[in-house]
């Protein structure tokens, strides 16, 4: 079973992200993305304490006792939790690997959805689905989702976002919240992300770390695709290699930026050294200050 | 240039493995994706990342030709000939001008017949002092003993019918032979006659110059030439005296042969030159100088440039 270790990180996770939900993210942020507001959902009959408001005039008429309106919410929201844990997702050159920074924000997220009584869904993929959670809710679940995505280990070689989103148009029927956590180093998923993206609220979270855009100055350094295999050996010693490479990293994100924004995808990044949190919650703030303008 | 341990250059081969493991080194620092890295050129240092291992192999190379000990030097031969003393007597009475031996097509005289196969013999034997002796009527020496064969040849070139009388002094032609080879004092001294008549000249008889030749070691090897008397043509110029040209060889322990034709003649000389081998000693050293050295200090200095590349600017991560 699990390590008493990972029990602890899971525990720790978990706290944090409860911590979190409850002070940075107090409001009700996720509110961004919902519905219409109220929706009928049935009537029945009146019991003393209900809201005199709710009462349903003209079926309390025709039965000749007090009926009430019950209004379902309708923001009755599904998170779905989208998660890469190819090889590029192992990285990480500060402690902390991309993977787990990850695997943080969607505890954070998972959290957040549950306090709001929404369900939560997992999809683990690399170069196919490796696991896959129905959105549920409840306390219990989300400690299933932490230790899920804390607790696996990659067995894909490569990334297939394309793949992925085509499982989430599977499986999510309605309409849901989708929060796509990868590093986008995959080819060819354009079609898929248009296509997700009009379906379900897609928001793509991109995680790097900071050596994907600056090379520091440790002289030859040979380096191994961890998806392909390939090998490289790059001087970064040398000044104008280093510029190229910042150069290439910003054209690449700019590039992979503009593609999500085609898509009509949502996107902020994090990285392996700041907070996970921050950016979320600026992009939260963000998306509702958009909303109400 | 030489190497005193050839097989040693297999040393060498642990280039194999080293190239191989080289191609093979898949030690790196595991990175994200590759994808961003493509497009940047590499820098002039990264060009020269593959200068060390370089740098290792002629190191490797350089040590494995000095483990097979190159040799420089010079061997050197010494050829010490303890030679023969001959002398030829070449009988030039008119008798040698008879046209019964052929050479190739022609039909030359006896005496260019004759002359051309003492040459032959002559340059067959570098090592020995070798004089001429020609008699007709009378005889004298027309090459004292020389190691210039050079000059015997022209000497020979130069013999004639006649230019010693018509005659054939066989007797004086051997003592003249004897008189030369008196005086000298190599180990074996040789006289090789060579007649096509009897003795019927000359003051003295062929048996008693045949006794002071076996008297001081001359050993007579006699050669009658002509071809036998055919019907036609019977005794032309064939009255040779066998018997006593026999019993001169035998006086000096030599040996007595007949020559009919050009082909018998020829044979005739090489049995001689078989039979009286020159000894020669060959010493032959060698003096080489092992070059080893000057090898192991390239290999030295590529390893040290090698590391001190390796350490520096084209140091390796992960090493």
């Amino acid at each position: 079973m699990l390590s008493p270790e990972i029990i602890q990180q899971i525990k720790k996770v978990q706290f944090k992200a409860g911590h979190l939900v409850t002070t940075a993210l107090a409001g009700n942020y996720l509110s961004a993305f919902k519905g219409r507001g109220m929706e009928f959902d049935e009537v029945r009959e009146y019991v003393p304490g209900d809201d005199v408001r709710l009462i349903d005039w003209n079926v309390t008429a025709r039965m000749s006792q007090p009926y009430v309106k019950v209004l379902r919410e309708e923001r009755e929201l599904t998170l779905m939790l989208m998660v890469d844990v190819s090889p590029s997702q192992a990285y990480g050159s500060s402690g902390r690997r991309k993977q787990e920074v990850a695997a943080e924000l969607a505890a954070v997220l998972a959290y957040l959805a549950i306090r709001n009584n929404d369900k939560v869904g997992l999809i683990v993929f690399s170069d196919h689905v490796e696991q896959y959670i129905p959105p549920k809710k409840g306390r219990g679940h989300v400690w299933n989702i932490i230790r899920a995505v804390l607790t696996h280990k990659g067995a894909g070689r490569r990334t297939d976002i394309s793949g992925a989103l085509e499982s989430l148009l599977q499986h999510a029927g309605r309409r849901s919240m989708c929060f796509l956590i990868s590093d986008f180093w995959a080819s060819d998923f354009d079609k898929q992300l248009r296509l997700a993206a009009r379906r379900h609220d897609l928001v793509a979270v991109r995680v790097s770390d900071p050596r994907e855009h600056e090379l520091p100055d440790v002289g030859m350094v040979a380096l191994q695709d961890s998806e392909t295999g390939d090998f490289v050996e790059v001087d970064t010693s040398d000044s104008r290699v280093r510029s190229a490479y910042h150069k290439a990293a910003v054209v690449r994100e700019k590039e992979l930026l503009g593609q999500l924004r085609k898509a009509g995808v949502g996107t902020f990044a994090i990285d392996t050294v700041a907070s996970v949190t921050e950016p979320l919650v600026r992009y939260l703030r963000e998306r509702e200050r958009r909303r109400y303008r | 240039m030489r190497l005193a341990d050839p097989w040693l250059l297999a040393a060498a081969l642990i280039l194999i493995p080293l190239w191989l493991i080289y191609q093979h080194r898949r030690l790196a620092l595991r990175f994200p994706s590759l994808g961003v890295i493509r497009g940047v050129p590499p820098s002039r240092w990264a060009r020269l990342r593959h200068v060390p291992f370089a740098l290792r192999c002629l190191a490797v190379a350089a040590l494995a030709i000095a483990l097979a000990r190159p040799q420089s030097g010079n061997s050197n031969t010494q050829r010490t000939a303890e030679g023969l003393d001959i002398v030829i007597i070449l009988d030039t009475s008119g008798s040698m001008n008879n046209r019964d031996f052929t050479w190739g097509r022609e039909r030359p005289t006896r005496l260019e017949v004759v002359k051309k196969v003492i040459t032959a013999f002559i340059n067959e034997r570098p090592d020995d002092r070798i004089g001429m002796v020609v008699f007709g009527t009378e005889a004298f020496t027309q090459a004292p003993l020389t190691l210039d064969h050079e000059v015997l040849g022209r000497f020979i070139d130069h013999i004639q019918i006649g230019m010693a009388g018509e005659a054939t002094a066989i007797g004086d032609g051997l003592a003249t032979a004897v008189n030369r080879l008196k005086s000298v004092e190599a180990k074996s001294k040789v006289a090789i006659l060579l007649t096509d008549g009897g003795n019927n000249s000359g003051r003295v008889d062929p048996l008693a110059a045949a006794q002071a030749a076996a008297s001081i070691g001359v050993k007579t090897y006699t050669i009658g030439v002509g071809s036998p008397p055919q019907p036609g043509n019977a005794g032309q110029g064939f009255d040779i005296d066998e018997k006593s040209l026999e019993e001169i060889a035998k006086t000096t322990g030599g040996k007595y042969f007949r020559a009919t034709n050009t082909e018998t003649l020829i044979k005739v000389y090489d049995t001689i030159d078989k039979l009286e081998k020159t000894k020669v000693k060959i010493d032959s050293f060698a003096n080489y100088e092992d070059l080893f050295t000057s090898l192991v200090a390239i290999a030295l200095v590529c390893l040290i440039i090698e590391l001190l590349l390796g350490l520096s600017r084209l140091r390796r991560l992960p090493s």
